[in-house]
């Protein structure tokens, strides 16, 4: 299981593809399910150039290991991974990765469905865009997930 | 004394992001602190206002009354800031 919240690009599915090498054993995992939040540059019908996120320094990544752990409890887990960004990014970077690995698909799908979920209402991060006509705006509330 | 740390659009609108403070005799939970901090003037009365805030206390999401005391970190975040 490993947190990390970073203010360097990353690229989501080398990591993957590095902690799967790093920290799974070969043979013992058949599902991965990965999720990639990725800044769009549009929001709210408006042009957006780039978004700041902050978060609450030890805050978001002590919420972010709680999640993890309370998926280990409710799934059937062999590892989870969460990379989240913070800092200035901008359209078409990766914000967020979610995977989770297990033996079968079901574990793996709802764990990371879920840990996405609750990321979302409840870790400390908070956002400032900045539009392409000018000007910034922090943003309330979430975009509905689905 | 107290660290008290704000987020999300509190900074801008009360011009700080932490402080240092001892607690007033009459603050002894987080509701408490949220009514003295308000007493500051009108950018304070109108960005603490109960509903629109989460509390932490020590890293914990907690509720409104939940005992503080100097020893402390509390963060005042504005609610719905999410992504």
């Amino acid at each position: 299981m490993i947190v990390e919240v970073t203010a360097t690009p990353f690229d989501p599915w080398q990591r993957v593809q590095t902690h799967q090498a790093q920290h799974l054993s070969a043979g013992r995992y058949g599902a991965t399910a990965v999720f990639v939040g990725t800044l769009r540059d549009f929001n709210d019908g408006d042009d957006v150039s780039s978004m700041t996120l902050e978060h609450y320094p030890g805050m978001t990544e002590k919420y972010l290991e709680q999640i993890s752990k309370d998926a280990a409890a409710r799934w059937n887990l062999l590892d989870t991974l969460i990379v989240h960004r913070v800092g200035e990014l901008h359209p078409n970077d990766p914000i967020v990765l979610v995977a989770a690995w297990s033996a079968h698909r079901k574990d793996a799908f709802e764990a990371s469905r879920w840990l996405m979920e609750e990321l979302k209402s409840r870790a400390p991060f908070w956002k400032k865009e900045r539009l392409s006509e000018g000007g910034e705006r922090w943003v309330e509330g979430n975009t509905e997930g689905y | 004394m107290a660290k008290v740390l704000y987020f999300g659009s509190l900074p801008d609108r009360i011009g700080r992001g932490a402080e240092d403070l001892f607690l007033p005799k009459t603050v002894h939970t987080t509701r408490e602190l949220l009514r003295y901090l308000r007493e500051r003037g009108k950018a304070w009365e109108e960005a603490l206002n109960d509903e629109q805030l989460t509390i932490t206390v020590n890293k914990q999401f907690l509720d409104l009354d939940h005992p503080i005391s100097d020893q402390d970190e509390i963060a005042l975040i504005s609610k719905g800031l999410g992504r």
